[in-house]
């Protein structure tokens, strides 16, 4: 009978620890989707804003210091770097459409007001994608902090949260 | 013999002399002098509108006093004869009834013709009002809200179609009624078919068109089970408690219900004071039901009430969809404009 006892107890914490595990594991996949969900965000938001460029370059060809400017989107950036960059395109957005204001037949223009209305889609997607991330790492967190859990959190790390600084300003490059 | 012109009510089809001035069916007014459907309609003539309801309904009531009183001698009396006496006195008590109820209704079909109309047109565009209408049974029961309930009957009316800010609507009042049939036995064997009707939704249907597409269906609802927890968490925590969220794609989820539109959809709860279900469909639509036991353009108290303070009360009515709309059109929503 004690015997019977046990071996449901071993069972019990073997399920569990299998669960657990595998709950990490499962969250750990949860945050790389919902990453790879902002890059995929991040890259329609610089897609566009290269597209406005281009468009208001005709329009506005003397204002150099709006077009020398450097982003740099590759595959597999940090959280850290996309952030960073996410901080340079909304710096560059407000820029553009600051000058424009001076610019009436631009900010008339049929593909400046869709590009403008695609640029604010991308960026409510990539918020939409940075909320969705925060709170699958938040979940993870918590999950390799708490206990018992954390006894089989082994190596696991916490991960890093998505911010998008408004921190220093520097001159960056931009190549288009 | 004198042979009487005849026309059709051009709202409601009933049969009218020609030279009528409503019909007393639908109550709309007419132009006697063209049969037509008269659009304006002065508040003197609705103050007497009024008036001869309220007329009616005291009548009405005055006539069930007998009537109660002769059922209670009738009771009290027994025999074949108090039988007969709780009869009459039931069938007058009841016309009286009728009466009172009959005055309170038809000033109402007037008010739907005639000021709600009225009230509706100073706030939006393309009015459609139908005070017997109501919002497709089709479109309710295809509609896939996460009701914690069923039903099998709805019934409604107040249906209005109008635009506001560009954004399409439509809404109704709505009752969904869950009737279970069931069959008795009585002691001779005898079987009869009851009804037994529980009315699980009473409020208001909203459906609004942000012609904005989503990439899968949101519904947002009250009333989840006890320790029912949402596979969806999002970072309000009072969110994430009150309601429920079901969508098939996660970004959808937290691309519709940024920080601005929860605390939106918190506060529009509040004032509704009823449970709230919504569903954010692909299609651009938005689909809200509340559940608070209220009925819209009702007159609650004919005997107190005047026409500017029922025009009043309407146009407050409406103000809390307004509202709504105004909210869910401010920057932070993936509705504005």
């Amino acid at each position: 009978m004690v015997a019977i006892i046990i071996l449901v107890a071993i069972a019990a914490i073997v399920i569990w620890a299998i669960n657990t595990v595998n709950g990490f594991k499962r969250r750990e996949i949860k945050i790389d989707e919902a990453l790879s969900g902002i890059e995929v965000a991040l890259t329609k938001r610089y897609d566009m804003l290269t597209k406005l460029l281009d468009t208001a370059k005709g329009f506005m060809a003397h204002e150099t210091e709006l077009f020398t400017r450097i982003i740099a989107l590759r595959k597999g950036m940090s959280v850290g770097e996309m952030g960073e960059a996410d901080r340079q395109m909304g710096e560059i957005t407000g820029r553009l459409f600051a000058v424009a204001e001076g610019y009436p037949e631009l900010r008339s223009s049929e593909v400046f007001v869709e590009l403008q209305k695609g640029i604010r889609d991308a960026e409510e997607h990539l918020q939409a994608a940075r909320r969705l991330y925060n709170s699958n790492v938040t979940g993870y967190n918590t999950a390799i902090a708490m206990f018992p859990a954390s006894i089989l959190a082994g190596g696991r790390t916490p991960k890093e949260f998505y911010e998008a600084e408004a921190g220093k300003r520097e001159d960056v490059k931009v190549a288009l | 013999m004198k042979v009487r012109e005849m026309f059709a009510c051009p709202k409601c089809g009933e049969p009218l002399e020609f030279g009528a001035g409503q019909c007393p069916k639908c109550q709309v007014r007419l132009d006697p002098a063209t049969g037509k459907v008269r659009e304006n309609v002065s508040d003197h003539e609705l103050h007497a509108s009024m008036e001869a309801a309220r007329q009616k309904g005291k009548t009405g009531l005055i006539m069930m006093i007998p009537g109660i009183i002769m059922i209670s001698v009738g009771f009290m009396i027994g025999s074949t004869f108090g039988i007969i006496v709780a009869i009459a006195g039931t069938v007058l008590a009841l016309f009286g009834y009728g009466k009172s109820y009959n005055a309170k209704v038809n000033f109402k079909k007037e008010l739907g013709n005639t000021m709600i109309p009225q009230v509706l047109s100073e706030i939006f565009e393309n009015v459609e009002f139908q005070e017997a209408g109501k919002i497709s049974e089709d479109i309710i029961n295809n509609t896939e809200m996460h009701f914690n309930f069923t039903f099998n009957r709805i019934s409604g009316n107040d249906y209005l179609k109008a635009r506001y800010k560009g954004v399409d609507l439509e809404m109704s009042d709505i009752t969904l009624d869950l009737v279970t049939t069931y069959t008795e036995r009585d002691s001779d064997g005898d079987t009869e078919t009851r009804e037994e009707v529980s009315t699980k939704f009473n409020g208001q249907w909203i459906i609004f068109d942000f012609h904005k597409k989503l990439v899968a269906d949101l519904n947002v609802y009250e009333g989840k089970k006890l320790f029912e927890r949402n596979k969806i968490q999002t970072e309000n925590e009072a969110f994430n408690k009150k309601y429920g969220i079901a969508c098939d794609d996660e970004h959808s989820a937290f691309y519709v219900l940024t920080p601005h539109m929860m605390e939106h959809i918190l506060k529009m709860d509040d004032m509704a004071g009823g449970n709230t279900y919504l569903r954010f469909q692909k299609d651009g639509k938005v689909h809200m039901a509340v559940s608070n036991n209220k009925n819209l353009f009702e007159i609650k108290n004919i005997k107190e009430a005047s026409i500017d303070s029922l025009r009043g009360q309407f146009r407050n009515e409406i103000r809390y969809v307004t509202d709504m709309v105004d909210q869910i059109l401010s920057e932070e929503t993936v509705f504005a404009k």
